[in-house]
């Protein structure tokens, strides 16, 4: 039987050349990226294609969607924030499907890997200090600066400031690439229990179902938690302070 | 327009009005749960966050600099501060919501 960790590993399924020492092979986690951008594109298309007043089913999951990472936005970063809202909805649905198409048995969830998940963050980030600065100019500094805070103590507030939101960008692809790896790697293990124990293990079994039933809600929480920290960020780089 | 018109719309507004309140109520009872998932987990990848980063900041400042290790010390002691800091901020925003939602 395969490890618990074997599932993670990359595999080349279209070996390519390399280019300037790195390999650009077409992998089974670049094989499910492209399925998620597939399947979530087919998703909005097919679902507004003929749309009308009273929603099919197919309609009403896109428009529950749209109106999830919406109002996500409006509570997070304000009406200005609504005019990013295609990126950050095309993120929510990558981050979704990423994490959802991983609970296929035989599929490789690619939201597993720190690569992955950190140019995703490492692109919000750029991103967000980048428009803070176009924004607000030189006064996006200012929100390294603390209100209120005694002027003797600055020259040690601001660093820990400016460290503090250099680190977003780890802390927000940790928590999505931990949450995979940790809960795919427990199924995998109890399953594992499960056909090792003969009879008894009926009750790992019991735990696996269980955990599969856990494993949609993180693999949907977690989506959700990446947006919404996604939405604060740019609230920062939108209203200062 | 009669009293007698106007009341079976006022009848049929209390309702609704009744019925969106009960609705929001649901809403809002799944809303607390899913944000008392864990925010002790939330705030954890913070501080490790702060730690990580810190450090991978203070190492590549020495190595650019040769000034190994000082800036690593500092940089580890304010990247802690910071990952703290994150977390406290995680914390107070999860408290926030969960005091909106009542």
């Amino acid at each position: 039987m395969a490890g618990p960790l074997e599932q993670f590993v990359i595999k080349p399924i279209v070996p390519l050349p390399e280019v300037a020492g790195l390999d650009l092979s077409f992998t089974n986690s670049s094989l499910w990226m492209g399925i998620a951008v597939i399947a979530s594109y087919s998703l909005v298309m097919l679902g507004t294609r003929h749309a009308e007043l009273v929603p099919g089913r197919l309609q009403s999951v896109v428009e529950l969607a749209y109106e999830f990472v919406a109002s996500m936005i409006r509570e997070n970063a304000g009406k200005e924030g609504m005019a990013y809202f295609p990126a950050i909805f095309t993120l929510f649905m990558f981050v979704l499907f990423g994490n959802t198409l991983g609970m296929i048995p035989g599929s490789f969830t690619f939201t597993s890997h720190i690569v992955v998940t950190f140019a995703l963050a490492a692109t919000v980030f750029v991103g967000v200090t980048v428009l803070g600065f176009v924004k607000h100019g030189a006064k996006f500094a200012t929100l390294f600066v603390p209100q209120g805070a005694p002027a003797a103590i600055l020259p040690l507030l601001v660093p820990i400031e400016i460290i503090s939101y250099c680190v977003r960008p780890i802390s927000l692809s940790v928590r999505l690439f931990v949450n995979m790896v940790a809960g795919h790697t427990m199924m995998k293990v109890f399953a594992g229990f499960a056909l090792g124990l003969g009879v008894l293990g009926v009750a790992p079994l019991a735990v696996t179902v269980a955990i599969t039933g856990l494993e949609f809600v993180i693999a949907f929480l977690q989506a959700y938690i990446f947006t919404v920290l996604t939405c604060i960020y740019l609230n920062d780089a939108l209203h200062l302070h | 327009m009669t009293d007698d018109d106007r009341e079976p719309f006022d009848d049929f507004d209390r309702r609704l009005r009744d019925a969106r309140g009960g609705e929001r109520s649901r809403d809002e009872r799944s809303g607390e749960r899913r944000l008392n998932y864990g925010p002790g987990l939330q705030a954890g990848v913070d501080v490790v966050a702060g730690v990580a980063g810190g450090t991978l900041i203070g190492w590549a400042l020495d190595t650019w600099l040769e000034t190994a290790p000082v800036l690593l010390v500092v940089f580890l002691v304010l990247g802690s501060v910071a990952g703290l800091r994150n977390a406290v901020r995680t914390l107070q925003k999860l408290a926030r919501d969960d005091e909106e939602r009542g």
